[in-house]
C-alpha cells in the first residue's frame, strides 16, 4: 500500500540521513495513522453527540444503559491489542539501534560545557565530525562535567553522554551532506549554543580520513594550529568577535593593557608579548578560578595537564591573530626537507 | 408541600450565616479549620502561581520569536524556564485540583462535616504559603538554572546558583501535599455516613482517593532525594556526582520514581472532576461507574512503574527499557476506556452546552492529543528522535496543561455558584473557554512539529527553520494567556456582582449540592440522606429558587385502603 502521507513526510520528520530512519519512521507513520483515525472519531462522535443531545425546548432524552459489559470489553481489549503491537514494533527497532554493526569505525567523543571533541583512529582530533557515507561508525561517548546528549536529527540517533560512565552507540549515515549535532540534555549557560558540524563524505572511509581528517602541528602555521584548539576547547565559551559567550570575548585581548577583576587588583601587560601578558593567559587556562574577569562568573574548568606548553603558546599565536576580531586562514608554511 | 418561603430558605441562596461571613477578621483566615476557607486561601495562592508562572512563560515565548538571542541573555533565559517549570509544577498544577476543589468539596460530596484533621489541613496551607512564598524568594534572588528537574551533576556541581535553598523549598511543599493526601485518604476512610458506600462516592472522590495515595507513598522519595542532592552539594559524599565516585542516573532514577506519578497527581483529579461535570451537565449517570473508579486506583498503581521511560536515551540497560515500555503502554489502556465511557456517557444525554461542559469537551479533545502522542514516546524506536526534543514538551503541556489547567478552570466555574453564591457571566465565560482552547492549540500544536524536526528543548538560540513554529507558539501563548486572564476576571466579577445562586442551580445529585450557595460553616444543616450520586431523578427544578429541590417521594403514613377481605 502507498502510504498517502508519506511525501508528506518532509514537513514533520527530518531527512533520512541513516538507516535508522528506515526503523524508525515507518512505525512514526503508523502511529500517526492510528492516532488521526482514533482522534478523528472520538473528536467527531463528541461533538455530533453534543448538537443532537443538546437541551432545547421540547427535546426529551431517550432512555439509554449506563453500562454495557460487551462494549467495555471491547474498547479494552480493541486498544489493548494495537498497543501490544506498537509495542512490539517500536522494542524491535530499538533492537536495531542499539546493536552496532560489526564493520563500525570507532571515533571517541569527548563533550565538555560547550565544546564537542572527535578524536579519530588515527588520533587527529578536531570540533567537526567527519563522516563518509554508508559506513557505519560507533561513538564512545564521556563528559568531563555534566550530563550532555548527543543528537543529530537526520540520523535518528540520540544518547546521553554522562561523566563517569563510557556510552556507546552506533549508526550508519546513508546521505551525503552537513548536519547538525545538538546537545539535547540541559548542561549550563551555553547549552543552545552546544551545536557542531557533522560532515558525510561521498569518500570512502580511508580516502576521506586521508584528505578531511589528518592533522599534523609541524605542517601547520602556528596560528592555523592555534585556531584548532580553539574550535575544540575554547569556542563553547568564548569568541573572538566580540559577541557575548559565556566567557569574555577574545577580541581586543591580545592589545590590551590592563584587565579587570571581580576580586583582587587590576593587571597592567606591556603587550602580547611581554611576560605579564603571557604569565596571565597561562594561568587563565591552567587555573582559571585564580582571577575571574568583571562581569563574569566562575565558570571555567580547568585545563591544566590537558594542553602541553607548545599548545598554549599556539592558543597565545591564535589570540594575536583575531584580536581585531576577524580570523583569516595562515597559508601552510613551505615543506622543510 | 413546604412553602415558597420555606423552599428559598431550605434551597435558595444563603444571603448571610453561611462559610465567608461566619466570622469576620483577617485572623478568622489565618487560624480558620474549615476547610472551605482553607479551600479559597489555597486558590489565592495556586492562581498567583499560575499568573506568575504565566508571565515567566510569556517572557520565555516572547524571547523565542527570534532564532537569536533577542533582550535575554543565556543565563537568564535559562532561569527563567526553571522559574517557569519549577512554580508551574510545585505551586501550581501539583497542588490545583486536590487542594482547591478538593479541599472545597470533598468533605460535603461525603456528606461530612470537614476533613479528619483540621488542624492538619491548617498546617499543611501554611506549609504551601510559606513554603511558596519562600520557593519564589530563593528563585528569583538566587538565579536558579538547574531546571526544575534539578539533574545531577550540574545541579551538585556546575550550578553555581542556590541550588540547596532551592530544593529546601520544594522540601517545604512537598509536606504540604502529603498532608493533604493524608487528610484526604483518613476522611474518606473514616468520615463517610451511612448509606455512602465505596460504589457510592462521586468519581471525583474516587480520583482524589487514588491521588492521596500517590502523594502519601511518592513524596517522602523526591523529599529524601533532594536531601540527597543537599548533602551531595555540601558535603560531596558521592551518591549522585561520578567526581566522588557516585553516579547521576541512580539521581535519575530517584527523581522520576516520585515526578512521574506526580503527572498522576495532575492528572487523575482533573479526570474525577470531569467525570462530576460531565454526568451533570449531560444530566446522565457516568457511563461504566464502576470501570472509571477502578481505573483511577490501576493507573495511580501502575504509574508507580513506569517511571523508567523517562530514561530511555540515558544508557540505562536494554532490559529495562523494554519492561518500562511494556509497563507504559499498560497504563494507556485505563485512560483510553475512561475516553471511551465519558463519550458514551453523553450519548442520549440532556446535554447542557454551560462553559463548564465546554471546558469538558476541550479536556477530552486535548487529553485525547496528549494521550495519543504518548505513542510515540512509550514506543521504543520512536522515543530515540524525540526524546528531549520539543515533540516532549507539546506532549506533556497537552496533558498537564490542556488536561489539569483545563480541567481547573472548567471546575471552578461549575462549582463557582458553590463557592461563592454567586452565577457567573455564561457568554462571556464560553467566550474566554474558546481563547483558551483556540490559544492552547496554537501555542503547542507546532512544538509537536518541530520537535519531531529536531528542535531540543530548553534551546535559547535555534535554527531559523524552526522559527516559523516558534512564532505561531508565540501568538498562541498570548491568545492562551488573555483566554486564562479573562476567564479568571469572569469569575471575580460573579464573585462580587453576579446573580444570585441557588443552592442546586445545575440538578446535580452529588452531596455538595444539597447544602445553600454559599454553604453555612457546618455544611449541612440536617442530616444527610444518601443516594445515589448520579440519580438525576432524584432532583427536580423549581422556579421559585431558580434551581433544583429535592424531590421527596410520596409517602402515606398509614394504608388509607382496607385490605380486600378474602373470599373463598
Amino acid at each position: 500500500m502507498i502510504n498517502p502521507i508519506h511525501s508528506l513526510a518532509q514537513f514533520y520528520l527530518p531527512p533520512k540521513g541513516s538507516t535508522f530512519a528506515d526503523v524508525t519512521d515507518p512505525l512514526f507513520d503508523a502511529i500517526l495513522w492510528i492516532s488521526i483515525v482514533s482522534f478523528v472519531a472520538i473528536v467527531v462522535v463528541m461533538c455530533w453527540f453534543a448538537i443532537i443531545y443538546r437541551r432545547r425546548p421540547g427535546y426529551k432524552p431517550l432512555p439509554s444503559p449506563s453500562h454495557s459489559t460487551l462494549l467495555e470489553l471491547i474498547w479494552t481489549i480493541g486498544p489493548t491489542l494495537i498497543l501490544v503491537w506498537i509495542f512490539f514494533q517500536g522494542a524491535s527497532g530499538y533492537s536495531t539501534l542499539r546493536t552496532p554493526d560489526q564493520d563500525a569505525e570507532l571515533i571517541e567523543v569527548t563533550a565538555s560545557q560547550f565544546n564537542w571533541k572527535f578524536t579519530y583512529p588515527n588520533g587527529d582530533f578536531g570540533d567537526t565530525l567527519h563522516l563518509s557515507v554508508n559506513q557505519p561508525v560507533r561513538l564512545q561517548l564521556v563528559s568531563e562535567d555534566v550530563i550532555h546528549s548527543f543528537y543529530v536529527p537526520e540520523f535518528r540517533a540520540k544518547m546521553d553522554v554522562m561523566p563517569g560512565r563510557r556510552h556507546s552507540m552506533w549508526f550508519k549515515p546513508t546521505l551525503v551532506g552537513e548536519f547538525k549535532l545538538f546537545c539535547t540534555e540541559y548542561c549550563g549557560d551555553g547549552h543552545s549554543k552546544m551545536v557542531k558540524n557533522v560532515i558525510v563524505h561521498p569518500e570512502p572511509w580511508d580516502e576521506m580520513m586521508r584528505k578531511y581528517v589528518r592533522w599534523k602541528d609541524a605542517e601547520n602555521h602556528p596560528v592555523a594550529n592555534g585556531a584548532r584548539l580553539y574550535n575544540v576547547y575554547c569556542s563553547g565559551c568564548h569568541s573572538f568577535d566580540g559577541s557575548a559567550k559565556t566567557g569574555p570575548s577574545f577580541k581586543g585581548l591580545a592589545s590590551s593593557t590592563n584587565r579587570e577583576f571581580v576580586s583582587g587588583s587590576p593587571l597592567t601587560f606591556g603587550g602580547a608579548d611581554s611576560d605579564e601578558w603571557k604569565n596571565y593567559v597561562s594561568e587563565s587556562i591552567k587555573r582559571p578560578d585564580a582571577r575571574i574577569v568583571k562581569g563574569y562568573a566562575n565558570q571555567m574548568p580547568s585545563f591544566e595537564g590537558k594542553l602541553s606548553e607548545e599548545q598554549l603558546g599556539y592558543i597565545m599565536q591564535f589570540l594575536k591573530a583575531v584580536d581585531g576580531g576577524t580570523y583569516s586562514e595562515p597559508p601552510k608554511p613551505e615543506k622543510t626537507q | 408541600m413546604a412553602t415558597v418561603t420555606q423552599k428559598q430558605q431550605l434551597f435558595g441562596h444563603a444571603a448571610s450565616n453561611h462559610y465567608l461571613d461566619a466570622s469576620r477578621g483577617v485572623m478568622s483566615w489565618i487560624f480558620t479549620l474549615d476547610h472551605k476557607r482553607i479551600a479559597i486561601m489555597y486558590m489565592y495562592g495556586v492562581i498567583a502561581s499560575l499568573f506568575l508562572a504565566g508571565i515567566f512563560a510569556l517572557v520565555l515565548r516572547t524571547e523565542l520569536y527570534t532564532p537569536g538571542p533577542w533582550f535575554l541573555s543565556n543565563a537568564v533565559y535559562n532561569q527563567m524556564f526553571t522559574l517557569h517549570g519549577a512554580v508551574m509544577v510545585f505551586l501550581f498544577i501539583i497542588p490545583s485540583v486536590p487542594a482547591i476543589i478538593g479541599n472545597f468539596v470533598l468533605p460535603m460530596m461525603l456528606g461530612a462535616k470537614d476533613v479528619a484533621f483540621p488542624r492538619l489541613n491548617l498546617a499543611s496551607l501554611w506549609l504551601y504559603w510559606l513554603g511558596g512564598i519562600f520557593f519564589i524568594v530563593v528563585l528569583s534572588t538566587t538565579q536558579l538554572d538547574t531546571g526544575w528537574t534539578f539533574y545531577t551533576p550540574y545541579s551538585t556541581s556546575s550550578s553555581k546558583t542556590n541550588v540547596i535553598a532551592a530544593t529546601l523549598g520544594a522540601f517545604i511543599l512537598g509536606f504540604s501535599s502529603i498532608f493533604t493526601g493524608l487528610n484526604f485518604i483518613v476522611t474518606i476512610n473514616t468520615m463517610r455516613p451511612k448509606g455512602m458506600t465505596w460504589f457510592r462516592l462521586p468519581l471525583l472522590l474516587w480520583g482524589l482517593y487514588s491521588t492521596s495515595i500517590i502523594q502519601v507513598l511518592a513524596t517522602p522519595v523526591l523529599g529524601i532525594t533532594l536531601l540527597l542532592l543537599i548533602v551531595e552539594r555540601t558535603l560531596k559524599l558521592g551518591i549522585f556526582d561520578p567526581a566522588y565516585g557516585g553516579d547521576p542516573l541512580l539521581y535519575q532514577h530517584f527523581f522520576w520514581f516520585y515526578s512521574h506519578p506526580a503527572v498522576y497527581i495532575m492528572i487523575l483529579p482533573a479526570m474525577g472532576v470531569i467525570s462530576e461535570m460531565l454526568a451533570v451537565h449531560c444530566r446522565k449517570e457516568v457511563f461504566g461507574y464502576k470501570f472509571i473508579a477502578m481505573s483511577s486506583v490501576a493507573i495511580a498503581l501502575i504509574g508507580f512503574l513506569v517511571w523508567g521511560h523517562h530514561m530511555f536515551t540515558s544508557g540505562q540497560s536494554e532490559l529495562t527499557s523494554l519492561v518500562f515500555s511494556a509497563i507504559t503502554f499498560s497504563v494507556a489502556v485505563p485512560s483510553a476506556v475512561k475516553v471511551f465511557n465519558w463519550l458514551c456517557t453523553m450519548y442520549r444525554g440532556d446535554i447542557n452546552l454551560s462553559t463548564p461542559m465546554l471546558y469538558v469537551m476541550s479536556f477530552i479533545f486535548l487529553f485525547g492529543i496528549g494521550g495519543l502522542t504518548g505513542l510515540w514516546l512509550g514506543a521504543l524506536s520512536t522515543d530515540i528522535p524525540l526524546h528531549d526534543t520539543y515533540f516532549v514538551v507539546a506532549h506533556f503541556h497537552y496533558v498537564m496543561v490542556g488536561g489539569t489547567m483545563t480541567a481547573l478552570l472548567g471546575g471552578l466555574f461549575h462549582w463557582w455558584p458553590k463557592f461563592s453564591g454567586r452565577m457567573y457571566n455564561e457568554p462571556l465565560g464560553k467566550l474566554f473557554c474558546f481563547f483558551v482552547f483556540a490559544g492552547f492549540n496554537l501555542t503547542f500544536f507546532p512544538q509537536f512539529i518541530m520537535g519531531s524536526l529536531g528542535m531540543p528543548r530548553r534551546y535559547h538560540e535555534y535554527a531559523e527553520i524552526y522559527q516559523i513554529y516558534h512564532q505561531a507558539s508565540t501568538w498562541g501563548a498570548f491568545t492562551l494567556g488573555i483566554g486564562i486572564f479573562g476567564a479568571v476576571m469572569v469569575l471575580v466579577y460573579a464573585w462580587f456582582f453576579g446573580r444570585k445562586a441557588s443552592g442546586n442551580p445545575w440538578g446535580a445529585a452529588t452531596l455538595e449540592w444539597q447544602c445553600s450557595s454559599p454553604p453555612s460553616f457546618h455544611n449541612f444543616e440536617h442530616r444527610v440522606i444518601v443516594s445515589e450520586p448520579y440519580d438525576f431523578e432524584s432532583v427536580i427544578y423549581d422556579e421559585s429558587v431558580d434551581g433544583y429541590i429535592p424531590v421527596i417521594p410520596k409517602r402515606d403514613l398509614a394504608p388509607n385502603q382496607q385490605p380486600a377481605t378474602a373470599t373463598h
